[in-house]
């Protein structure tokens, strides 16, 4: 069980979006940026700092001719968002709890 | 979405964020489930076999699941090292296991006993299983993934 910690860094829509994709997969810049419909730019600003914090690793890779970057998320960056998430369903409990 | 997003909103919107990640894997193409099941078949039945084609069989195996793997990587966009995720990491585990395990039937009996239906029946069996092995992977995946 993690330890419920909130991450301002993560916490953003656009990063949290990031996070929330590569925790489940290793995923294409591409499908990354379709999927959370931001520009190229925008996720580019996004990776770079999550990836200055340590949690997103970027790797270049040849495939049909094309170098394509592939995005994925470190071990510190998996730890973050298990504990991000986990302050997230603390919270909504604590809230559904005051709420009856 | 604003930054002030309550945490109900933002673990919906991992939810629907992960959702769009697995409909990128509905789609399971016949070249993945051929080309693994032949992968796993091959690695199986081979062993049972003369070094002469022990070895090649092993080779075109692993040439087979590394050319699955990159085609896979170019039309879907994602991709999961089979032990990473949580439940799916146990039916990687077993699968891995129950294979070693028929290599080494067929070792015995096709390079010991010099039987050599048995590994062919076993690379069949390890074709099959391996076949099933990734749709249970998949499925249990999926509820890795659902599960924030």
């Amino acid at each position: 069980m993690a330890v419920p910690v909130f991450d301002a860094l993560i916490h953003a829509p656009g990063r949290l979006q990031i996070c929330a994709i590569l925790s489940a997969a290793e995923a294409e810049f591409a499908v990354v940026r379709d999927s959370i419909k931001v520009s190229d730019s925008v996720l580019s600003k996004h990776v770079k700092a999550l990836e200055e914090a340590g949690y997103v690793a970027v790797r270049k890779a040849a495939m049909g001719g094309r170098q394509r970057t592939w995005l994925s998320l470190t071990p510190a960056g998996k730890k973050a968002f298990v504990a991000h998430v986990a302050e997230l369903e603390r919270l909504v409990k604590v809230a559904s709890s005051l709420s009856v | 979405m604003t930054e002030d997003q309550t945490p109900q909103e933002a673990l919906d919107l991992i939810r629907s964020t992960r959702e769009q990640t697995l409909a990128k894997m509905d789609h399971w193409p016949w070249w993945y489930d051929g080309g693994y099941a032949l992968a796993c078949g091959l690695l199986v039945a081979g062993q049972g076999f003369p070094t002469a084609f022990s070895l090649p069989s092993v080779a075109i195996a692993l040439a087979i699941l590394v050319v699955i793997m990159r085609k896979w990587q170019a039309e879907k966009g994602v991709w999961v090292n089979g032990y990473s995720p949580k439940r799916a990491r146990w039916a990687a585990i077993i699968l891995a296991t129950v294979l070693i395990g028929l290599m080494g039937l067929s070792i015995w009996f096709g390079k010991v006993q010099q039987i050599y239906w048995v590994p062919v029946v076993n690379g069949l069996a390890g074709g099959l299983l391996g076949y099933v092995g990734s749709r249970v992977w998949m499925r249990l995946y999926r509820q890795d993934v659902r599960d924030v």
